[in-house]
């Protein structure tokens, strides 16, 4: 983890570096306003429309979920709220905090046949950089399409129960929460305009890489799953993780379709 | 654009015109002193033809389209509204048609003494004039009448300009404008007797249609012309002065002697002497697919008149004097016309045939000075010969072309030394605080300096002789005055100092340097520090291809309404004094607002015909005057174009479509493109301090125009 952060410190001072030649031409962002702050809005789609089920037909193990209440087709919003500063004519650093924790729980029924659900809570503190093509496409920050790159890291929260023998038995979550903590970054295409002078409606594609969370171990299909990975799976494939974007088997990966609104300050 | 305003000038002019006749008018007896002549100048009450908005006029004109027409025909109809109210609004928003000067109040009296008996048609007819030295006069379908000082120029009589008068009158009474777009729209569409027509058969029946048309008119203006008192000789001579429409007022030998302004100068005989000129000829402007030959129409109109008695009648009825007057000011106009057209050796004949009657007139010196200049610039960067194709591809008969055929041989260097030596001797004789004629000789000793490799003692140097310049021997001459005074001394000693940067302004460094200096502007941007600037006239277009008629008039000129009210903000929230002047708002009372937007828009378009010359202007005195009244001298040309294109949907953006909503307009709409560019002058010093322009994939809102605008702004603002 020493390793990973030290990693991570690094690879946001050369983030930072790159761009002091640019601020010495700085834009005057939006008529002149250059602070910004942002709502954005990740829609995680119903498990029952978008889970891959993952595991193979040959697995010991086999993944649900249940709901709190009756709906499968709950769609859970991952929010993030931010602050932004135009550095640029063509780009814009800002700090964010993501809260994001799914109205749906995993569900495993494993091998000592038990149900084990996961109950997640996850939150993220990323640095967002966005690229505004001026040079290309003319596009002046913060007006035009963007490329966004988020560093960030994130800590998962997880309270279990696995005292349930049937998956339609009551789910308490009674044992000792556990978490995790990792690295992620988020590529993303977007396109941001302002409104009145002082919106700044938004919307992006894009995809988050969350390499220390599982959406699928390989030990699973074998039905040797260990205690400690599947919280990690479950962590993974509860955020919206999904596997095949890297490997068939692993590393998480998530799918972000994002809405957002900002307000320009000063 | 110009495809369109092509076609719809094609629409428009329903008379056409031809060529003058050798008669030297000048020189008459007139009221008005010429001696310091000022250019005619737009002035009094604004009237509602420029100040209606195009939208309005829309709205006015489409309630005249008859239901009972076949639908293409009423949509083409609505269309040929939408564009000749846009048309015809840009035409009186150059600054090139004049309201309220003597010359159109005198066009004005003539209509009012034909239509004396006829008041509610002359309250449905304005006549406005062009300062365009072609010979032409056209009208439009809601009665306004634009008439060419060319025109007026060569007339030789009062009645001749009443009958071309009475003409456009009678194209408006009986509708021709609107009637002849019907008719090409059958055609084009081929709807009606046009259905199993060929393309040929089309076009031949257009043609046929507009001759026609012109026939009719010829006669019905006849009869208007009949009901007044004028010489009826007017309606038939008109034709022989049409016919020399090309050629200039007078044709005469040309004096070498107006070079003549001190014992250094000499032309040398021989050469002059072998210059070979054509005699000028008719032109029956038999080639026009809209106008019948002009001898037909002039045996039609002898026809009907011949018998007629001429008793009672007159060639003049409103003034002789004023006829004389009116003429002598378009005179004195057309050699600034010939300048602005880069026509030099024509602006030096005019002005010489002129100066023969008038040898002290200031005026008619200067012109001769710009001409020989901007023939000496054009010389020392190499662009004269891309000027000389285009004087032999058009008119060259007469004796002008003494003139052409001299400039033709001279040296860049004795073109500028004449030019130096006339403009020096004008400030002597003259004027000396002439700031216009004190900047060419600054700028022509800076061109024999970076240009020539000039050094102190060449100037003082007597070069005839020299094989050194490439000169042709044509003239003799000594620069001995500029060693004589410390102002030139030291302004060559600075030019040598600034020798790079000089070369760096005018692109003639060869090592890069000026690239490298290009990208870094690109990358940082500009630095200026301006707190105060003019905007002029900021330009709007909007073109959507997908579209039949991709040019979209109406949107064009609601924008270019709103566009001053967004720069101005932008620019306030810069703390920046912006002042825009824009036709789109204009006043009865407004006159001088308009004239000083002619006057930059005319400045402009000369600045930019220059390419890479560093010429002075032709009227730098104004624009100095110019920048003293508004307190700066940075005046902002602006505009946006924005374009929508169809963006085919595929599979891919179906798909695309279906796991991203929130892309769809991206993805389902059309491709825009805002094109936004800024061009920033420093008017007095003449150089362009931004030329900046961006291109952004995206629709024309509020968010994009304050984007850009804000940003070119902010670079011209900060330090």
């Amino acid at each position: 983890m020493d390793t990973l952060k030290y990693i991570f410190l690094v690879f946001v001072i050369c983030f930072i570096s790159m761009n002091t030649i640019e601020i010495n031409a700085q834009s005057p962002g939006y008529q002149g306003k250059n602070v910004y702050i942002s709502y954005d809005a990740t829609p995680r789609f119903p498990k029952t429309i978008t889970d891959d089920s993952g595991l193979d037909d040959g697995s010991l193990v086999d993944s649900t979920f249940v709901v709190n209440g009756d709906s499968s087709f709950t769609v859970n919003l991952k929010h993030t709220v931010g602050v932004h500063y135009i550095f640029t004519r063509n780009m814009s650093i800002g700090l964010e905090y993501t809260f994001h924790q799914p109205r749906y729980f995993e569900n495993y029924f494993t091998s000592d046949i038990r149900n084990t659900t996961f109950k997640v809570k996850a939150t993220q503190f990323g640095l967002n950089f966005k690229w505004y093509n001026f040079k290309k496409r003319g596009f002046i920050a913060p007006v035009g399409s963007f490329i966004e790159v988020r560093p960030s890291m994130y800590l998962v929260d997880i309270e279990k129960d696995n005292m349930r023998t049937q998956p339609s038995d009551e789910v308490v979550f009674t044992e000792v929460k556990d978490g995790y903590t990792g690295l992620g970054l988020s590529v993303a295409y977007g396109m941001q305009t302002v409104w009145a002078g002082r919106l700044v409606p938004s919307y992006k594609v894009g995809i988050t890489i969350l390499p220390n969370l599982y959406t699928f171990s390989p030990e699973a299909s074998n039905g040797d799953i260990t205690a400690s990975e599947l919280p990690k799976m479950a962590a993974g494939r509860s955020i919206g993780a999904r596997s095949g974007f890297i490997s068939n088997e692993d590393r998480g990966v998530t799918l972000d379709v994002t809405i957002g609104l900002g307000i320009l300050l000063f | 654009m110009n495809i369109y305003i092509k076609k719809y000038l094609c629409i428009l002019t329903v008379f056409a015109f031809g060529f003058c006749s050798q008669q030297v008018i000048w020189g008459q007896d007139h009221e008005k002193d010429f001696t310091d002549y000022k250019n005619i100048e737009l002035t009094g009450d604004i009237p509602r033809d420029f100040t209606v908005s195009t939208n309005s006029k829309f709205e006015r004109d489409i309630k005249k389209i008859e239901k009972k027409n076949k639908r293409e025909v009423q949509k083409a109809e609505k269309r040929f509204y939408e564009e000749s109210n846009y048309l015809i609004d840009d035409m009186l928003l150059s600054g090139k048609v004049y309201f309220d000067d003597t010359i159109t109040r005198y066009a004005n009296r003539i209509i009012d003494t034909l239509l004396k008996d006829d008041e509610e048609l002359r309250k449905e007819i304005r006549v406005y004039t062009v300062k365009s030295p072609s010979v032409n006069a056209f009208t439009t379908d809601d009665g306004i009448i634009f008439m060419n000082w060319g025109l007026i120029a060569k007339a030789k009589n009062e009645a001749q300009l009443a009958y071309i008068l009475a003409h456009e009158i009678s194209h408006f009474q009986k509708e021709h404008i609107i009637d002849n777009f019907r008719e090409s729209t059958k055609m084009n569409q081929g709807i009606g007797v046009y259905k199993k027509s060929s393309n040929v058969e089309r076009m031949t029946a257009s043609s046929n249609y507009s001759k026609e048309l012109e026939f009719v008119a010829d006669t019905a203006g006849l009869r208007i012309f009949l009901n007044s008192d004028y010489d009826l000789n007017g309606a038939t001579s008109l034709f022989d002065v049409l016919s020399y429409g090309q050629a200039p007022f007078a044709n005469e030998d040309f004096d070498y002697n107006i070079f003549q302004v001190d014992s250094t100068f000499a032309v040398k005989t021989d050469i002059v002497g072998n210059i070979q000129y054509e005699e000028i000829v008719p032109n029956d402007n038999e080639d026009s697919d809209t106008h019948p030959g002009i001898s037909e129409r002039k045996s039609k109109i002898e026809k009907i008149v011949g018998k007629m008695s001429n008793e009672g009648k007159s060639e003049f009825l409103v003034s002789e004097d004023k006829f004389a007057e009116v003429q002598n000011m378009i005179m004195y106009e057309l050699p600034k016309m010939k300048l602005y057209e880069k026509d030099y050796p024509m602006a030096i004949y005019l002005s010489s045939l002129l100066l023969k009657n008038d040898t002290l007139n200031r005026y008619l010196r200067k012109n001769i000075i710009k001409g020989i200049y901007g023939i000496a610039k054009h010389k020392n960067f190499k662009q004269y010969d891309d000027l000389i194709d285009i004087y032999e591809s058009e008119f060259l008969q007469g004796k002008n072309k003494y003139v052409y055929e001299f400039f033709k041989e001279m040296s860049p260097l004795e073109t500028s030394a004449l030019a130096m030596t006339m403009a020096y001797h004008y400030q002597q004789e003259y004027d000396y605080n002439d700031l216009g004629i004190n900047k060419i000789i600054d700028n022509l000793i800076q061109d024999l300096v970076i240009i020539h490799q000039f050094e102190l003692e060449d100037f003082n140097a007597t070069v005839s002789d020299s094989t050194k310049y490439g000169m042709s021997g044509q003239i003799n001459f000594d620069l001995g005055f500029v060693t004589d005074e410390d102002y030139y001394i030291d302004l060559i000693d600075r030019i040598i100092t600034d020798r790079r940067v000089i070369e760096d302004r005018l692109d003639i460094i060869s090592d890069g340097t000026y690239k490298t200096f290009r990208n870094d502007l690109h990358k940082n941007g500009y630095e200026l520090g301006i707190d105060r600037l003019v905007v002029a006239d900021p330009f709007y277009l909007k073109i959507d291809l997908r579209m039949q008629y991709p040019l979209d008039y109406l949107a064009s000129a609601t924008a270019k309404e709103n566009i001053s009210e967004i720069i101005v903000n932008n620019a306030e929230k810069l703390d920046m004094k912006v002042k825009s002047l824009n036709t789109g708002k204009l006043t009865k009372r407004s006159a001088q607002k308009f004239e000083h937007i002619s006057f930059l828009n005319t400045w402009v378009e000369e600045r930019l015909s220059y390419g890479g010359i560093d010429m002075v202007s032709i009227d730098y005195n104004k624009a100095v005057e110019l920048s003293k009244k508004y307190k700066t001298s940075n005046f902002l040309w602006c505009g946006i174009v924005t374009a929508a294109e169809s963006d085919p949907i595929g599979m891919t953006k179906i798909a695309y479509g279906i796991f991203f909503p929130p892309i769809w307009p991206k993805i389902f709409g059309p491709k825009r493109y805002t094109y936004y560019y800024s061009l920033l002058f420093d008017i007095t010093e003449e150089r362009p301090l931004v030329y900046d322009y961006n291109l952004v994939k995206l629709k024309d809102n509020n968010a994009t125009l304050n984007s850009n605008i804000y940003y070119h702004l902010w670079q011209m603002n900060r330090d």
